[in-house]
């Protein structure tokens, strides 16, 4: 169960992974699309069930 | 010899001397099962720790997902169902002791699921045999089949049934693999043992396993030992324990950077999690670090950046991390 979700930045300010509490675990998730975290965060985001928080700098 | 033996077009029994054929030319092929060499060519197989040899992230597990046996995973439907699986030995063999209860509904959806995600979606469309060890603390059955999924489709197998007892007894099933529609990198076939409604199953089943194998073609050859280095190897490509020491250096007062190259390359950018913070080393003394940040994370390797830790560090200066643990996941 992912139970959070919130972007992290890199040193240049850009979204370089996501920071992910799945089954109590955080964890940190790459933008990729073949990495089964990934792919199940943006298959809530797009059923509406999940929201990824934008990262604090 | 040369020649014919006699006229006779049948030869039910005959003693030949060795070294006195020297060609023979068959009318018809000799099946894989009719060679009894024991162990035939290796990298037949398919699956990975086939004999449950490899157990990185644990010995048991109670929760749905990867939790023990590496490259197994377990799925259920539904609050009610339940699904769990150890590490056992037998005899000095590993096997996987798995629980599935689909839960209170003796219709609908609910299922129980055992299953091995494979790359390798050139034996769509092909026929191939899944052998495996299996055996019960009670006699049942369950069905076994094969999934494809191309990363957007899940396509099946036509699903055969396995009764099973409380003997150990080795089961083999033929299949042909649903027909190749796509390939990404989220595509694989799977191989499942499932409880659910259409399965016969009792309510809750207890099923051991082990000894699985996943080959090309309608034969059940000898199961295929791997040592557990090697089995290890394959399952790193999927899942890592980092724990060796690692180099790296402060970039700041504020800020410690490591990094390091995992043992394998990994299916795909992997999920990298902390197990443990670790402890910094350098210039004489030692102390905790309380926050790790992954960064630069490829197939390769990662690093990490560490910016709350106990203790001061130098600009400059080079130290060791250790006494940590990170995981890297690319599970299919």
């Amino acid at each position: 169960m992912i139970e959070s979700a919130q972007y992290f930045v890199d040193m240049e300010g850009n979204n370089s992974s996501i920071q992910a509490t799945i089954d109590g675990t955080v964890m940190s998730v790459p933008l990729d699309p073949a990495n089964r975290h990934y792919a199940e965060i943006m298959r809530q985001v797009e059923q509406g069930t999940l929201t990824i928080q934008e990262a604090t700098q | 010899m040369a020649g014919y033996i006699g006229n006779q077009r049948s030869v039910n029994l005959v003693d030949i001397q060795d070294g006195t054929v020297s060609n023979a030319d068959l009318a018809g092929s000799i099946t894989a099962d009719k060679l009894n060499v024991g162990q035939l060519g290796g990298r037949r197989n398919l699956i990975i720790n086939g004999a449950m040899q490899v157990a990185q992230r644990g010995t048991s597990q109670t929760s749905t997902s990867y939790g023990s046996i590496d490259r197994y995973v377990l799925f259920k439907d539904g609050t009610a169902s339940s699904v769990s699986m150890s590490q056992e030995t037998d005899n000095n063999e590993n096997y996987a002791d798995v629980d599935l209860d689909r839960g209170t509904a003796v219709s609908g959806t609910r299922y129980a699921i055992i299953n091995q995600r494979i790359e390798g979606t050139f034996i769509c469309g092909k026929q191939v045999t899944v052998s495996f060890d299996a055996w019960g603390s009670s006699a049942d059955e369950c069905s076994v089949d094969l999934e494809y999924y191309d990363g957007t489709n899940y396509a099946y197998a036509t699903r055969q049934q396995l009764n099973y007892t409380t003997t150990r007894t080795t089961y083999s099933f033929t299949f042909t693999v649903p027909s190749f529609t796509a390939e990404t990198a989220s595509s694989f076939v799977a191989l499942r043992w499932i409880n659910d409604a259409s399965s016969g199953s009792s309510q809750s089943i207890n099923i051991k396993l082990t000894n699985v194998q996943l080959e090309l073609g309608s034969v059940a050859t000898p199961f295929e030992h791997r040592s557990y280095g090697e089995e290890l190897a394959l399952c790193q490509r999927y899942y890592e324990v980092l724990r060796s020491q690692q180099i790296g250096g402060a970039f700041s007062a504020g800020n410690l950077v490591f990094g390091t190259q995992f043992a394998v390359t990994k299916r795909v950018v992997p999920t990298m999690t902390v197990i443990a913070q670790g402890t910094w080393i350098g210039n004489g003394t030692a102390n905790a670090i309380s926050s790790t940040i992954f960064t630069a994370t490829d197939p390769t390797g990662y690093r990490t950046d560490h910016n709350s830790f106990a203790g001061s560090v130098t600009q400059g200066y080079a130290y060791f991390l250790r006494s940590y643990t990170h995981v890297a996941d690319a599970e299919l």
